[in-house]
Order: C-alpha cells, then sequence, then structure tokens
C-alpha cells in the first residue's frame, strides 16, 4: 500500500529538523575525545568490515540478544550525546531512564509507545554520534570513500539480496531497533540508522573540511535526496523498500569531488575550530626571496656584508645574519627581514 | 582510531607482561603527531599516554614495581657484574619483594659502570651505540645502548616533545648541547624529525656566535622566522646569558618561545635572568643518560615526580645509602626496568644528584607519584651537603657583578667552608653584598674571597659550557686567519 503524503512530508521535514539539530549541536559542543588517534583508511575498512557482517550476524541471533546489544549501543550513545549538558551522571540516569521505558512499553506490549520512544532514542543518539565522528576528525574524503562503499553494499544488500529486508522483518518492533518510525500501520514510513547517519553527518564534515557553504549544501541536498524519494513512493514510483544510499551516496561522493575540484583543501578540526579560511591566498614566498635577491645594494656594502632586506629596501647590515636582523631592528624595523649576503 | 586503541592497549599488556615492543610505542608516538596535527592538542586522559605521569592505584603500582624489579634482576643475572654479584650476596630475583629490595640488592656505584662499562651489559643484546657523560665529575661514564632501547627512547622523547613541550611542525629548535653528546643529539633530532619540526645543530660554540644564530631570520616555508626553542645545559644558558647582556642584545631580537634547560642545575635567578634576556619561558627537567628512560618532571608546585612507569626510584642518603628522612637530603638511586633497558642493565645505581626529600607528604597534582626537591647539587662528599651547588649558584648567579657561568671553588677552612669567586673586579661593596646574601639564604660559609683572575681559584668545577666547540667564523671575520693549507 502506498504510504500517504502527511508521513513522508513529515519523514523529510524529520530528517531537517535533525540535521539542523546536529549542526548546533556541532557548532555550540565540543565532545570528549581519546588521548590519541585520528580516523585512518584502516577505520573505514574496519567499519564496513563491522557494516557487512553485523545484520548477517544478528539475523543468526535471538531477538532478545540482539534487543539487548542494541539497548547497551543505544544507552552510550545518549549518555554520550546528553553529557555536555547535564553531566555525565545525570546523562547515564536519563539514558537508563529513557532506554528503560523503552524496553518497558516492549515487554508492556505497547507497540506505538515502543516505537516512540525508540524514536527519541535514536534521534538523541544519532545526532551524538554524528557529532562523535565529525568532531573526531573524520575527512569529508574518507567520509565520501566510505559513501562509496555503502551505496555498493546498500545495492546489494537491499536491492539485489533479501539481507537487509530479512533484517528489517526481524528487528520490527524491538526497543532500540535501528530504524527512525514515522508512521506505523499498513503503509508504514520509516528510515534506517545508517541513512540516518549518513544525511546528519556529511553537512558536519562537509562544514568542518570546506567551510560553511558546503555544509548548508550537504543539508540541502540531504533533505532534496529524502524528499525526493518521498516524493517518488508517493508517486508509486518506488513501491518497495527503497536503499536511500543508493541515491544518498553518489550524491556525499559528487559533492566531494566538486569541492575539491574548486581547489577547496580539506582543514582539520584545528584549523575549523580556529576558524582558518577554506580558501587560502599561498604565500609567495618565493617572489619575497626573488625581491629581496633583486635589491641592488648600495656600492658602500663591502662583499660578505650581510644584509637585512624587507620589500625593496635595506634596513640593516651586519658581518652575519644575526647582526643583519638585529641591525635592522635597531633601525626601527619590527618585522623580521628577510637577509642575504653582499 | 580503531588502531590507536589497539595500540595503547597492546602498550598497556606488554608493560604488564613485561616486554615492551618498540615498534607499539613508535606507533603510538605517530598516532600523537598525527593527533597534534588534526586536533592542535591530545585529546582528554593524556596522562594515560606513556611517561605522562598518570594516577596508578598504590596497590597495582606496588605490584607492579614488585614483578618489574623482579623481571630486572632476572634479566641482570645474565651481565657479568650481577651475575658474579648475586652469587656472593645470595640474591634470588623471584623472591625478592620491595622491602627485600633494599635490604638484598647492593647499589651499583657511578665508578663500578666507569670502571667496566662491558660487564653491565646483556649478551643477549646488540649493542649498537655508546653514549658517554660530559664527565664533569672526572672521566666519562660510558653506556651502551641496543637499537631496540634507542626506538624506545626516541618514540617517548617524541611524546614527551608533543605533549610537555608543546613541539609542532612551524617550531625550530636550537640545540646547542655538546655534538659530541650523540645520544641527546641523535634522540632530539629524530624526535624532531618526526614530529616535523626543524633542527639546527648550535652546539656548545662561541656564545657570542649562537646568540647571532638565534637571532637570524630563517626564511623558510611553513616554519616560524627564527629559532623557536632553545635546549642545553644551564651553564651554556648562563653562557649565552652573559653574552646577550654584555652586546646589548634585547628580547625583540629572538624569536625564542621557550627554554629547555638539562644536566645541570638551573636556579631561580638564573631562570629569571634568562627569561630577561631572551623573552622565553626557561625550564628544566631531570634526566640522565645512564638511567634512560626514567626520569622526572616538575609538578606547580616545584616538585620533581619521579613516574614508576620507566623505574623504580629510591631516595636513600648520600652516606649511608639508608632511606632518607623527611627533610633530608638524599641522592637519587635509580634501577631503569628492564622492559625499556635490555643492553646495558643497572640494578639501584647511585646517580650522586642530591634532592630533599620532603618534610610532609606533597598536595599537589601528582601527590600520589614519588616527589623530592629539585636536583640540589651533586654528592662530592659532606662539603656538598653542608653548602649544596644550588644554594652556591643561586648566591652567585642573582649578582650580576659576577661574571656568567659562575666560577667558584668551595674548599673547608678552618672556621668553616670558604667560597672563592671568580670576579671581574674585586670591590668590597660586591663582597658586601654576596656576603649579606649568603647570610639572607642560610649558607654556613666561614667567608667569601674574591678572584679577579679565575686561574687563582683553588679548583675550579668543569662545567658543560666549558665543553666548547671552533668554529672559523670569528677568527675569519677579525682577519686574524694567518694561512691555509688549502
Amino acid at each position: 500500500m502506498t504510504p500517504g503524503p502527511l508521513p513522508l512530508a513529515a519523514a523529510t521535514v524529520f530528517v531537517a529538523l535533525l540535521i539542523t539539530a546536529a549542526s548546533a549541536y556541532f557548532a555550540r559542543v565540543e565532545l570528549p575525545r581519546p588521548p590519541i588517534g585520528t580516523y585512518q583508511r584502516s577505520d573505514i575498512v574496519v567499519m564496513s568490515v563491522i557494516l557487512i557482517v553485523a545484520p548477517l550476524g544478528y539475523l543468526s541471533l535471538p531477538r532478545d540478544v540482539v534487543a539487548t546489544i542494541f539497548g547497551v549501543v543505544m544507552l552510550s550513545a545518549v549518555q554520550l550525546t546528553l553529557a555536555p549538558f547535564i553531566g555525565g551522571r545525570a546523562a547515564l540516569a536519563s539514558g537508563v531512564v529513557l532506554c528503560g521505558a523503552t524496553a518497558a512499553a516492549w515487554l508492556l506490549h505497547r507497540p506505538g509507545l515502543t516505537a516512540g520512544l525508540n524514536d527519541a532514542v535514536l534521534t538523541i543518539a544519532v545526532v551524538g554520534v554524528a557529532n562523535l565522528w565529525a568532531q573526531g576528525g573524520i575527512r569529508a574524503g574518507q567520509l565520501a570513500a566510505f559513501a562509496f562503499l555503502l551505496t555498493g553494499y546498500d545495492l546489494v544488500a537491499t536491492g539485489l539480496t533479501t539481507v537487509m529486508t530479512r533484517f528489517a522483518t526481524e528487528v520490527q518492533g524491538l526497543p532500540f531497533a535501528p530504524v527512525l518510525v514515522i508512521a506505523q500501520g499498513r503503509a508504514p514510513v520509516s528510515i534506517g540508522l545508517g541513512d540516518l547517519l549518513m544525511l546528519l553527518l556529511f553537512p558536519l564534515t562537509a562544514a568542518k573540511a570546506f567551510g560553511r557553504l558546503a555544509g548548508q549544501v550537504a543539508a540541502v541536498a540531504g533533505i532534496a535526496v529524502t524528499a525526493v524519494v518521498a516524493l517518488l513512493f508517493w508517486l508509486n514510483v518506488l513501491g518497495t523498500t527503497v536503499p536511500l544510499l543508493t541515491v544518498l551516496g553518489p550524491v556525499i561522493v559528487g559533492q566531494y569531488l566538486l569541492w575539491r575540484r574548486l581547489g577547496r583543501r580539506e582543514r582539520s578540526v584545528l584549523e575549523w575550530r580556529s576558524g582558518a579560511p577554506v580558501v587560502t591566498a599561498p604565500v609567495d614566498r618565493l617572489a619575497v626571496l626573488e625581491a629581496a635577491g633583486r635589491v641592488v645594494l648600495d656600492m658602500g656594502v663591502t662583499e660578505g656584508t650581510w644584509v637585512a632586506i624587507d620589500r625593496d629596501r635595506v634596513v640593516g647590515t651586519g658581518p652575519s645574519p644575526g647582526l643583519a636582523h638585529r641591525s635592522a631592528r635597531r633601525n626601527g624595523h619590527g618585522a623580521v627581514p628577510v637577509v642575504r649576503q653582499a | 582510531m580503531f588502531g590507536s586503541a589497539f595500540n595503547q592497549m597492546r602498550y598497556g599488556v606488554d608493560a604488564v607482561l613485561g616486554r615492551v615492543r618498540p615498534e607499539v610505542l613508535t606507533r603510538i608516538s605517530r598516532d600523537l603527531v598525527a593527533t597534534l596535527d588534526e586536533f592542535g592538542a591530545p585529546g582528554d586522559d593524556s596522562a594515560l599516554l606513556p611517561g605522562q605521569q598518570g594516577a596508578v592505584d598504590p596497590e597495582v603500582r606496588r605490584t607492579m614495581t614488585t614483578r618489574s624489579l623482579r623481571a630486572t634482576a632476572r634479566s641482570a643475572t645474565r651481565t657479568a657484574y650481577y651475575r658474579q654479584l648475586f652469587e656472593v650476596s645470595g640474591v634470588r630475583p623471584e623472591e625478592l619483594t620491595l622491602e627485600s629490595w633494599q635490604q638484598q640488592v647492593p647499589v651499583t656505584p657511578k665508578r663500578a659502570l666507569r670502571g667496566m662499562p662491558a660487564a653491565f651489559v646483556s649478551p643477549q643484546s646488540n649493542p649498537v651505540l655508546m653514549a658517554s657523560t660530559t664527565g664533569t665529575t672526572g672521566s666519562p661514564t660510558t653506556v651502551w645502548f641496543s637499537a631496540d632501547e634507542l626506538e624506545i627512547i626516541v618514540a617517548l622523547s617524541t611524546v614527551a616533545f608533543g605533549i610537555t613541550e608543546g613541539l609542532r611542525p612551524r617550531h625550530v629548535i636550537g640545540h646547542a648541547t655538546s655534538s659530541r653528546a650523540t645520544l641527546p643529539l641523535l634522540v632530539v633530532a629524530e624526535s624532531t624529525r618526526r614530529i616535523g619540526a626543524a633542527l639546527v645543530q648550535l652546539g656548545t660554540i662561541d656564545p657570542a656566535l649562537a646568540l647571532e644564530r638565534l637571532a637570524a631570520p630563517l626564511n623558510l616555508p611553513g616554519k616560524s622566522p627564527q629559532i623557536t626553542m632553545l635546549t642545553g645545559s644551564a651553564s651554556y644558558l648562563a653562557a649565552l646569558v652573559a653574552a646577550a647582556e654584555r652586546d646589548g642584545w634585547k628580547a625583540a631580537d629572538f624569536g625564542l618561545e621557550s627554554i629547555q634547560v638539562g644536566g645541570e642545575v638551573l636556579t631561580e635567578a638564573l631562570r629569571l635572568r634568562a627569561q630577561e634576556a631572551f623573552g622565553a619561558e626557561v625550564s628544566s627537567a631531570y634526566l640522565m643518560t645512564e638511567i634512560m628512560p626514567v626520569g622526572a618532571a616538575y609538578c606547580t608546585e616545584r616538585h620533581l615526580h619521579y613516574p614508576a612507569e620507566f623505574g623504580h626510584v629510591e631516595l636513600l642518603d648520600p652516606q649511608t645509602l639508608e632511606p632518607a628522612a623527611p627533610g633530608a637530603i638524599a641522592t637519587l638511586v635509580i634501577t631503569p626496568y628492564s622492559q625499556y633497558r635490555r643492553c646495558t642493565l643497572l640494578l639501584r645505581y647511585v646517580t650522586g644528584d642530591l634532592v630533599r626529600v620532603p618534610e610532609t607528604a606533597p598536595t599537589c597534582e601528582f601527590a600520589d607519584i614519588l616527589a623530592s626537591s629539585d636536583v640540589i647539587g651533586r654528592f662530592s662528599g659532606p662539603l656538598s651537603l653542608d653548602v649544596p651547588t644550588r644554594s652556591v649558584l643561586e648566591l652567585l648567579e642573582s649578582e650580576r657583578a659576577v661574571p656568567l657561568p659562575a666560577r667558584y671553588s668551595l674548599v673547608e677552612d678552618r672556621g668553616g667552608p670558604l667560597l672563592h669567586v671568580a670576579v671581574d673586579r674585586a670591590t668590597p661593596a660586591l663582597l658586601g653584598r654576596l656576603e649579606d646574601r649568603a647570610t639572607l639564604l642560610g649558607l654556613p660559609l666561614a667567608g667569601i674571597v674574591l678572584h679577579e683572575d679565575v686561574a687563582d681559584l683553588p679548583t675550579t668545577v668543569p662545567l658543560r659550557a666549558d665543553l666548547r666547540e671552533h668554529t672559523f667564523e670569528l677568527s675569519a671575520r677579525n682577519n686574524t686567519l694567518t694561512g691555509s693549507r688549502t
């Protein structure tokens, strides 16, 4: 049955709100990080392997065990997200209450309440995890590579095989299921955690790497992808489970390539936090040195003397580079000059 | 991220099992460098990184110390010196406890190592570098290091440079220690390279020339315009301060941000004068060739703290070699653990460096780590305890009429210790100022004698600043070259 326009529009609006929330969190909250460690190529490989193997593993595990594993992961993510606002202990207590209520609703066979609480848990968790990755320094290039791998995987796991469909069926109704449920019933509307994470993560990473504009473009692109897919559902062009990443992945890769083609270099977290410009006019050091080399020296400057030069004039002289610099300073020249020997 | 976590976990497990792999420490140091590039600083809990004074539960530390000491003693039985010593004294490494360690294992005097370095080298190791001390107290002591040890020391040094010293790729180090001091040079050069900073090996050249090099613009891409960090000995720093004050250099002539001093006593007086002359923070740490990588760092209350990670440190009475009482002067007796040292093995090595045991238990941020006062001198007999080097230098280096580095001689006279000082002009006013300040500092001196010629001092104390390296620059500049062989 075709989902109604309202839940489909709600899904798009919800994605937009989540991206806004994640961006606000990104701008205001600094998450803790381990003493050392940066994202490496091996991390992308490990995450991809986990992503591929995990659903297969879950399919072979009892539902209770799967729910418990997801519960522990979600509790950690909720605690991580809330801790900067209310402190570690209060965040843990809030997480326990929220996750406990979700589990209780499931045990009491209240599917609607379970889904609602699960959405609350998932919303908080995904904002925190996306920030953890982005603030942890994942590079836009690494994320684009990850998106590329996931596109292929999603195409196979969701489009060509039944792995994800079976996984979705297996976790349906479970507490802490990695699925954000917008509408239940005969025409359900939901978004998978992986899709949601990439929708939130790329705008943050793009903003960090290439500047605010890149972040805004990524956010709009993510919302547009969600809206287009929703529209296609409503128009009955799509009638079954759609691997969203097969559309989102190429959009992410395309944006990355676009910014690189436009000459933007990736900023580090340090540069992003210090507000370093994304396009830096390269300092033409050669020109500075060449200009110093071209300065014609006074006839009075004997061979072997060191001269301190600022742009096109001699500001000091001495028998060594250091003494020429000191001479420049004594002549009232504060900046460090270029030195050369006559 | 996963790789970094895995390496840290491996290092922790290796340390517990008693076999630290150099390649793991190297990977950790590389991860740190990448972290600094990405974030500008390490993340939370950086105290847990190797050598960063992390807090450890006392009971766990006790267990780890006992285990490490047994392993080190076991390794030492493979050396000629300790095999013989253990046979005579009946030491059984497997049965050692923290208490029996002090009672059963004899201390190792410096002269034993100096007299036969090979007797301390494990036959299972492959020595690749002979490091020598400067020998300011007599003939140099030599210590052999293996390739693994050098890798470990470089990795730990990279971590320390990155975290403690804040070294970043834009920095340029001016290394002003003797170019013959191979180990420090090798370690600084390699750590600097790994961080991506630049190194200028200044050596211990004429201080006037060294100042010119410190002031020289570098005009290099990605680097600060001038040398940003100076490393060297305290006496050479004193010589630089004297030259800067004499030749009219101003702090604005230099781009120095920090000065790191080691190997000799850095007094508060010299620290302040160097800060004034160069406009840079001056700090020091405790390191010693023989006991590397064991060292100590200062807390905010100026205690020296000795992390238990790399070795066991004892504070013993310099004369009886029994545990020193609170408030008393002690000598540092150190055992570097065999997890980090595999070539030259030393048990209870008497460094001769003097410190004071804190009167009361410290309450600083490293309160649970063994602490002492700053190093106050080196043991050379009862006189060095009555009038420690630090006290004399504080007296002399705060007086601007005493040329730096201060030259003095302390001799036992009938009335007590007599301090002979080399000065430019021996005036009654200067003598009066020194005597007043000596009284203020509580120095138990019988008197002070000023000499205008350093050769008149009864004895001279050798300084690292005296390990002068010649260059041709000044002589060429002064046209004093009389001929050439080329």
